[in-house]
């Protein structure tokens, strides 16, 4: 806590206290959920993709992150969506899965932005992985 | 079912579970209580120096699983209070000699005859930990107002938490020094109770008396010259016999809050310093 003065003046400096707590908020989601910072991104970038199947969504300003209340952890997603959802998005088939009636070679750029890792697959193959990944792609 | 089990651990080392057991165990016992505390820190035995027992010690803790002896002719009284009694660790023997259902099997055999067992918990969260939760009915988490301390405090309350039995789970907050806290140095009991959000049992501020009485031997709570440390121990073993006691943080308001404020008052000719 800064000193009365401190606040009195309007100054609101990071005292080391300050930082410890802010410090040990952040380490301790980790240590609580038991997922690393980058397996947190790329579900991020997972979820994103799922829910772009079905809503236009401001991809920039997407926050997943886990949070902790009490003793209780909390995955809080806060997701915009584009003002306008006139946009058809891809429908899925009966059996859930989703039927792409994009241009492959624009979707295929779109899906690439977040940049996970393995540079050297091709553009076309990390879709297919993403939107799809435990079944053998049977419309491929 | 007799007794009442209370683990004291804490994850990282040198926080002061073993003076906490110590000053704990010795006031509940100048409570009127019947106590016995365990030292389950086999191989790095400690709890008997800090209560000023180490000289009486004929039996231990192995020795008792193995066999050697009575479970009574292991327990060392200790003399100053009605009914306190010490289960010494081993010293030469490392954690492996002990396992959870040996404790769960020795403190079973002490709960008639005691109204509240405390066990040390050895520092970490394997073997010796696992011996220390086995047998409670309550765990006490010790945490000093410090980053590793309080990551460390995280994990043990998380690894008591996710146990079947659904043990309560408290906090002590040791060594709050309240002038680096004032100062924004340090975390407050209010920041750490954020982080951990658990129940608090009771906050011991820093004080040269555990040291000069742990050089003694002789247990805070038991000196008649009463220290504000010796006071908040006493609070805490009120608070574990059921009796409504306020938190320090009241407690401030008498003890070293006024204190605080003197300092206030008399570093304020420098603002922000």
């Amino acid at each position: 806590m800064a000193s009365f003065f401190d606040r009195f003046l309007g100054r609101r400096e990071l005292t080391s206290a300050r930082a410890a707590k802010e410090r040990l908020k952040l380490v301790l989601v980790t240590d609580r959920s038991d997922l690393a910072p980058e397996k947190l991104e790329q579900m991020q970038a997972e979820i994103i993709q799922v829910i772009k199947r079905y809503l236009q969504i401001n991809e920039a300003r997407v926050e997943i992150k886990l949070e902790q209340r009490d003793r209780k952890n909390y995955l809080v997603a806060d997701i915009p969506l584009m003002r306008d959802q006139s946009y058809q998005p891809i429908e899925p088939d009966l059996r859930g899965r989703e039927v792409v009636t994009q241009e492959p070679e624009e979707d295929a750029a779109k899906a690439d932005a977040p940049a996970l890792d393995e540079p050297d697959i091709s553009a076309d193959d990390t879709r297919r992985r993403r939107i799809d990944p435990p079944q053998e792609p049977d419309n491929a | 079912m007799g007794a009442r089990v209370i683990t004291i651990t804490s994850g990282k080392g040198g926080v002061g579970k073993t003076t906490a057991t110590a000053n704990l165990s010795a006031a509940l016992a100048s409570l009127n209580q019947r106590v016995a505390c365990i030292d389950a820190d086999i191989g790095l035995r400690n709890l008997d120096v800090v209560m000023g027992l180490e000289n009486r010690i004929v039996y231990d803790l192995v020795d008792v699983v193995e066999g050697r002896c009575k479970l009574r002719q292991a327990m060392v009284k200790d003399k100053r209070v009605p009914d306190l009694y010490l289960l010494p660790a081993a010293q030469t023997r490392d954690k492996t000699a002990i396992s959870p259902q040996d404790m769960v099997v020795v403190t079973n055999q002490l709960r008639d005859d005691f109204d509240l067992i405390l066990i040390d918990s050895p520092a970490g969260i394997e073997w010796g930990f696992r011996n220390a939760l086995a047998p409670a009915d309550e765990v006490v988490v010790i945490t000093n107002p410090e980053v590793s301390a309080v990551r460390d405090a995280d994990r043990i309350i998380g690894l008591v938490e996710a146990e079947d039995r659904h043990v309560p789970v408290s906090l002590v907050i040791n060594r709050v020094k309240p002038e680096m806290v004032r100062r924004g140095d340090m975390l407050s009991v209010d920041d750490v109770m954020d982080i951990l959000a658990i129940r608090l049992l009771g906050v011991i501020p820093e004080d040269e008396m555990i040291l000069i009485s742990s050089n003694r031997g002789a247990p805070l709570v038991l000196d008649n010259e009463r220290s504000l440390a010796g006071e908040a121990f006493l609070n805490i073993a009120r608070r574990l016999t059921g009796e409504k006691v306020p938190l320090l943080r009241l407690e401030q308001k008498g003890g070293f809050l006024r204190r605080l404020s003197r300092m206030f008052g008399s570093s304020n000719a420098m603002p922000g310093e």
